[in-house]
């Protein structure tokens, strides 16, 4: 690799950091499984730096980041998932300008799940770590929990929601202070 | 919206995949229409995305006491965990994970020379080569789709050849190689519990049989010119942190497997070699047969300094 490869690659790397969560966030609105943003993303990361332009400042880098994402979003779906739901268009705007007007706040959120991760009981914790796992599929975890499937997903949803409201309610005490 | 507004268990049915159509078309409306339940819909996929950030960067069980700090002399081969199924002739994936001890995980991706093995004109090296930049082979080549067996991305993949029982060599396993150069990674990224993880894609023509793969990652604290020279008979040595791991796919498995693993990197690694071979079977009546190897993928993993 050239000294110009490495400083392009680090320019690269710096914008694509600095995005890369909202991408996820948008990404995974947009498909229905982990798996699927997972497998999205990493071609949308091979997409940006094949076809990545070093002169792209902070600003056009981010309208064609989403821009590919959600056209790699379109291709998994169309040729991944054919039998599945895909959004139209008007929603796949909606939803990125959503994702990029709400940056700031979703990247607060996501660090103030730490502080309510721990206030969570031992047990709920456990089960999210768990479940969240690479690899860990649903109904088998559930098949070694002794619970159905359905209970489970249930579980995590309300343990998801109750993260949510306490991230909520953090977020409105450090502003208070 | 309110956590308890009913709504929000048609984003739990069709995150879950329990959507039915008309769920989801009503998903759809609902986002196209109403801003409180876009705005909603996206904390929850926030959310989940952040969760499962949390899950990869601290899997349980939790660690109780922080990671001593190794040194390069006193290091021996730690074993490696198997990390998540990765695709991409480059994947810029960066994770960040607020855990448990505050620390925020970041996976940066390292330049793979030929990551997709889609230039069929390059030169391939004998066995290890001596500088990054090149594809090192025992017994393999480079072709486009080949029987029933197309390239997992682009155009080519690299032909794992079957070494013959009856050929006099240490090793029948073939193997193709990669040296790479680490002394341009900074020193923040370097972090003293960085990891390489390594993923590649893996393909048997004949998937009526079981397969065996090995993908091996050796870390070497001397430039890659020094680093490759009598190479085999350093890789036991002190200076050096190597991890292997074998993979094995059950019969009737066909089509591309994905496997990764990690290796933790010392401080002052300056060359990392990496090895990916199709084993072939025990002794026994089952003939050893052809892989295909594509997309290979390595990533820095390190871990910021912990938060007060």
């Amino acid at each position: 690799m050239t000294e110009f490869d490495r400083e392009q690659h680090d320019h690269f790397l710096r914008l694509f950091m600095g995005l890369e969560e909202s991408l996820r966030v948008f990404v995974r609105s947009l498909l229905f499984t982990h798996d699927e943003e997972r497998e999205v993303m990493q071609e949308v990361a091979v997409v940006l730096w094949r076809k990545f332009d070093a002169s792209m400042d902070g600003e056009a880098f981010c309208r064609w980041a989403f821009g590919v994402a959600r056209m790699e979003a379109l291709a998994f779906r169309r040729d991944r998932a054919r039998d599945r739901h895909t959004f139209g268009d008007e929603v796949f705007e909606l939803l990125s300008q959503t994702v990029l007007e709400h940056s700031d706040s979703l990247e607060a959120e996501r660090h103030a799940l730490d502080t309510c991760l721990q206030k969570l009981p031992e047990d709920q914790r456990q089960l999210v770590q768990t479940a969240y796992a690479p690899g860990v599929k649903i109904d088998h975890l559930a098949a070694q929990l002794g619970r159905t499937a359905m209970a489970l997903y249930k579980t995590l949803h309300r343990i998801r929601l109750t993260l949510m409201d306490c991230t909520r309610r953090v977020l409105a005490t450090e502003e208070l202070t | 919206m309110n956590t308890k507004d009913p709504r929000f268990e048609i984003i739990r049915r069709s995150r879950d995949g329990n959507a039915s159509s008309e769920e989801l078309a009503r998903l759809e409306a609902g986002l196209r229409e109403d801003t409180d339940f876009r705005e909603a819909y996206v904390r929850y996929m926030n959310l989940d995305v952040a969760l499962s950030a949390v899950a990869k960067a601290a899997p349980l069980p939790l660690p109780t006491a922080p990671p001593q700090r190794p040194r390069w002399i006193t290091w021996r081969p730690l074993t490696a965990a198997a990390a998540g199924i990765v695709f991409g002739m480059l994947c810029t994936s960066v994770v960040f994970g607020f855990v448990a001890q505050r620390t925020a995980v970041k996976k940066m991706p390292l330049s793979v020379f030929d990551a997709g093995l889609e230039d069929a004109k390059q030169i391939l090296n004998d066995g290890l080569p001596s500088q990054e930049g090149q594809w090192g082979i025992d017994h393999a080549k480079v072709v486009s789709a080949d029987g029933k067996v197309t390239p997992l991305t682009g155009l080519h993949m690299l032909r794992l050849e079957p070494i013959p029982r009856e050929k006099r060599v240490k090793n029948h396993t073939s193997r193709a190689y990669q040296v790479l150069d680490l002394r341009s990674l900074s020193a923040s990224a370097m972090t003293d519990n960085a990891e390489a993880e390594v993923s590649a894609s893996f393909c048997a023509a004949n998937s009526g049989t079981s397969s065996r793969y090995l993908i091996r990652a050796i870390a070497l604290d001397e430039a890659p010119a020094k680093a490759t020279k009598n190479f085999w008979s350093k890789v036991e040595s002190d200076g050096v942190v190597s991890e292997s791991q074998r993979f094995d796919t059950a019969p009737g498995s066909a089509g591309w497997q994905t496997f990764s693993m990690t290796l933790r990197l010392p401080p002052g690694s300056k060359t990392l070699v990496l090895i990916f071979g199709a084993v072939p079977p025990e002794d026994g009546p089952q003939p050893a047969s052809v892989h295909y190897l594509d997309e290979v993928q390595v990533s820095l993993l390190s871990s910021e300094t912990p938060l007060p």
